[in-house]
């Protein structure tokens, strides 16, 4: 196996943890109105997406939120 | 439950969602002003509501019979019946 000792890890050899997640930070900007919310399930536009959008957006796969 | 009181529920339940969400975003973002402005703003309208909305109807939940002349909270429609079911 090679030796595992270059590749970058966590220096804390009892943490045990094999990655960190990266979320990047939400910005309040424009908000849904009370009776929108509820029915969209988020006050947040920006986190209204449907299950087959999410993969898309993601900035990792050339998506972007605006579309 | 007639329409007048279940739009009253449903206008309940929006501003409560509302503020829940305004809630999480805060978790993150404690220092984020306008958030916690406009949490304020949501809460202090549900509770609002909430008030009128138990004049009308009675408590909502039973501790809020304890704001009661008396224990009312047996009176309401109790969850298996059709009254409590819109």
């Amino acid at each position: 196996m090679e030796d595992s000792k270059n590749h970058a890890h966590c220096p804390i050899n009892s943490c045990g943890c094999v990655g960190y997640a990266y979320v990047p930070i939400q910005f309040l900007n424009e908000v849904y109105s009370v009776e929108d919310a509820l029915k969209n399930g988020t006050v947040f536009p920006e986190l209204n997406l449907s299950i087959d959008e999410y993969g898309y957006v993601c900035k990792g796969m050339g998506g972007d939120v605006n579309g | 439950m007639d329409n007048k009181q279940a739009q009253a529920l449903n206008k309940l339940q929006s501003y409560n969602f509302a503020a829940y969400d305004l809630l999480l975003y805060l978790d993150t973002h404690p220092d984020d002003k306008p958030a916690f402005n406009m949490f304020k703003e949501l809460v202090a309208k549900f509770k609002e509501l909430k008030a009128a909305y138990q004049k009308s109807y009675g408590p909502l939940t039973a501790y809020d019979s304890a704001m009661s002349s008396s224990f009312d909270w047996i009176n309401s429609p109790w969850p298996w019946e059709k009254e409590a079911n819109y």
